[in-house]
């Protein structure tokens, strides 16, 4: 029998090893996760420091995106430790006392090509946060961020892939023109 | 019966069959198109605090207002100013991808003499002794091709300081009241694609009627109101034509039709060659909706009123004329051109010596009055990228040929405190849109803090007179780009949505 079939089973072998491959293998060995250098408490700040989202990522005046805060805002508040907990000590000590800032790995790098406002969709579209980012807001640790072995961005495919945009670009009837993204 | 090489060969078939119904040839097709983004060579822009910084685009005369997006010290992208006065917000597609010219592989980036590497004091030295070798029937003359600059002012001292020096430019002292126009006519003139400044034209693009006389079906033609065709050259024979329908004689049916709608939508201009004649027929000078008379041009010599074979030594900056005119006013034996320019094009290939000039965006310079403005301009265009070591700003070489110790921001500092001194006109501020009195800023230091900033100088406007004589042409028609990437980049530009 298998010898009959030999030829036919061993192809199908072979295709059943590169599409377990290619799909179960190919998308955990694509990235590698790093962890973020400081554990933050998304949590913890909202609900003992009452902090709220645009306290930390803030819109300019001009419309740019402030992004990820810069280490003076940490250290209005943590100038000394907050508690006696070891990561704080750790914290103040790497970062605080010697005024050096924190090498956060972002979790959606976009393309250099690609141009990206978030006051166009956040104060234009409307759009929430959580649409794109999740429910990182409530979260008590940040997750690893997940790299591209290849070419070295971070964040998922799916913030990366043109494809998102535009679909909810013409969902919602706004321009697809090149030059809308990529100036 | 062991593995045999058949078996291996049905196994990689198998194997590949599979793999093409799995994500990973097209995961690494993009990951490796990622990656192909920050291979060494590719520009890459530094990461950073965005910021908005203003400048005033020098490409061409046009003198558009320009914000550019900043991550640290690197533009990273540019577009119009909002409001501004002369490019009402617009760009046109050179303009808005400005910040990758300095990657050009085409700039030049090092002085040639004769096409061979030179250094920049072996240049100047052989250049000077050109110069000196000039002959009592001969001349040495610069060909500006952009006259009322401060960069002008510096030709002009340099050449009054030799025997033979002429300065040479086509000095127009007249703007267009495009504003209150109601119809063009226009002789081959590309009215729709580069004239004036074309933020400034598709604004008021539906107040006038656009008669388009040219052989070719061109662009601006197939947007135009009514195109005419008409045999190469026959654009005089023409306008003739339609001055003797203005006068309500028996002329050609085309013509007359042209003169009707000239009558029908007053005031109209005509411009392009041929034109002169009917402007002063359609009473068109020193009236609204006309040619206006501004305060900025000093008179020079026409470059095609110099005698045949009579220039020795020629400066030039971009091209301006075509080469055959140029060819012919220098002398058959021994005449040297100095090309001091940017881009190893046009008036480069035919020179003796190139001398690189810094591109726009890449030191500070100035652009003077708007084409086709009615009143004088003046901006400033401010560094925003770092200039290779070895290229120089046509008039601090000419300085330096001079042997002139005064250096070209010192001289625009000059003209900033000219303006200030005379108290005229107004700044429109790039920023917030704002216009100020000169009057009533503090002192020429402010006004040179503020044109460093981003804003325009604008003359009040001059009494008019409609005795003047006209010269109104097509030579501020930046030649139009025609690749398909250009002209994509023209319809997204904002050009065609304001």
């Amino acid at each position: 029998m298998f010898e009959e079939h030999r030829g036919k089973i061993l192809f199908l072998a072979g295709m059943l090893a590169a599409l377990t491959a290619g799909w179960r293998v190919f998308p955990v060995a694509r990235y590698q996760n790093v962890a973020q250098p400081v554990n933050f408490s998304h949590k913890i700040h909202a609900d003992k420091a009452g902090a709220k989202c645009e306290d930390c990522h803030t819109l300019r005046d001009d419309g740019t995106f402030a992004g990820v805060p810069t280490l003076d805002k940490c250290s209005s508040c943590h100038a000394q430790p907050m508690g006696t907990s070891a990561r704080e000590k750790q914290f103040i000590d790497h970062y605080v006392t010697p005024n050096r800032e924190i090498p956060w790995q972002l979790y959606v790098r976009q393309p250099q090509n690609v141009y990206f406002s978030h006051a166009f969709h956040v104060k234009l579209a409307h759009l929430d946060c959580r649409q794109c980012h999740g429910p990182q807001g409530e979260s008590d640790t940040l997750p690893a961020a997940r790299i591209e072995r290849i070419s070295s961005y971070s964040g998922s495919p799916h913030f990366q892939d043109m494809d998102v945009c535009e679909n909810c670009h013409r969902q919602r009837g706004a321009t697809n023109s090149c030059l809308g993204c990529h100036k | 019966m062991g593995f045999t090489r058949r078996d291996l060969l049905k196994f990689t078939g198998g194997a590949t069959v599979g793999l093409v119904l799995t994500p990973v040839p097209w995961g690494l097709l993009r990951d490796t198109a990622l990656l192909s983004e920050t291979w060494p060579g590719v520009p890459q822009p530094a990461r950073g605090e965005v910021r908005t910084r203003y400048t005033t685009c020098t490409l061409c005369p046009a003198a558009c207002g320009v914000r550019a997006r900043c991550v640290g010290e690197q533009p990273v992208s540019l577009a119009g100013v909002p409001e501004h006065p002369a490019s009402r917000g617009a760009l046109c597609a050179n303009g808005l991808v400005a910040h990758h010219l300095p990657f050009c592989s085409d700039r030049a980036t090092r002085p040639l003499a004769n096409g061979r590497a030179s250094t920049m004091e072996q240049a100047v030295a052989r250049i000077r002794t050109a110069v000196d070798a000039c002959g009592p029937d001969e001349s040495v003359a610069i060909l500006d091709p952009r006259p009322g600059r401060a960069a002008s002012l510096v030709y002009r001292r340099y050449l009054a300081g030799l025997a033979r020096g002429v300065y040479c430019a086509a000095s127009n002292p007249f703007g267009v009241d495009l504003e209150n126009t109601r119809a063009i006519v226009s002789f081959g003139v590309p009215v729709l694609d580069g004239w004036l400044s074309p933020g400034r034209v598709f604004a008021v693009r539906s107040h006038f009627a656009l008669i388009q006389v040219e052989p070719e079906y061109s662009r601006t033609a197939s947007l135009a109101d009514l195109w005419v065709p008409i045999v190469p050259g026959g654009e005089a024979a023409f306008a003739g034509a339609v001055e003797s329908g203005l006068r309500g004689e028996p002329t050609d049916p085309a013509a007359e039709r042209v003169a009707r709608m000239l009558l029908d939508h007053k005031p109209a201009i005509a411009i392009g060659p041929g034109a002169e004649k009917l402007n002063i027929s359609l009473g068109s000078v020193g009236k609204p909706g006309g040619f206006l008379r501004r305060r900025d041009v000093a008179p020079a010599t026409d470059f095609a009123d110099l005698p045949d074979r009579s220039v020795r030594v020629l400066f030039t900056e971009e091209a301006s004329l075509p080469w055959s005119v140029i060819e012919r006013k220098l002398v058959a034996r021994g005449a040297v051109v100095v090309a001091l320019t940017a881009w190893h094009d046009a008036y480069a290939s035919h020179a003796d010596y190139v001398i690189p000039a810094p591109l726009f965006l890449e030191s500070l310079d100035e652009a003077a009055t708007p084409a086709g403005s009615t009143v004088a301009g003046f901006s400033l265009s401010p560094a925003l990228v770092a200039a290779p070591q070895s290229v120089i700003a046509p008039p601090e070489f000419i300085l330096r040929l001079a042997g002139d110790s005064t250096t070209y921001p010192d001289i625009l500092k000059q003209r900033v405190a000219g303006l200030k001194k005379d108290g005229q006109g107004s700044v429109f501020t790039y920023a917030d849109a704002k216009s100020t009195r000169v009057r009533d800023i503090g002192s020429a230091d402010d006004l040179w803090k503020l044109l460093l900033a981003g804003a325009l100088w604008l003359d009040d406007p001059l009494p008019q007179s409609g005795s003047a004589p006209l010269r109104a042409d097509a030579s501020y028609a930046p030649a139009p780009h025609r690749s398909p990437l250009m002209s994509k980049l023209d319809q997204e530009s904002g050009l065609r949505r304001v």
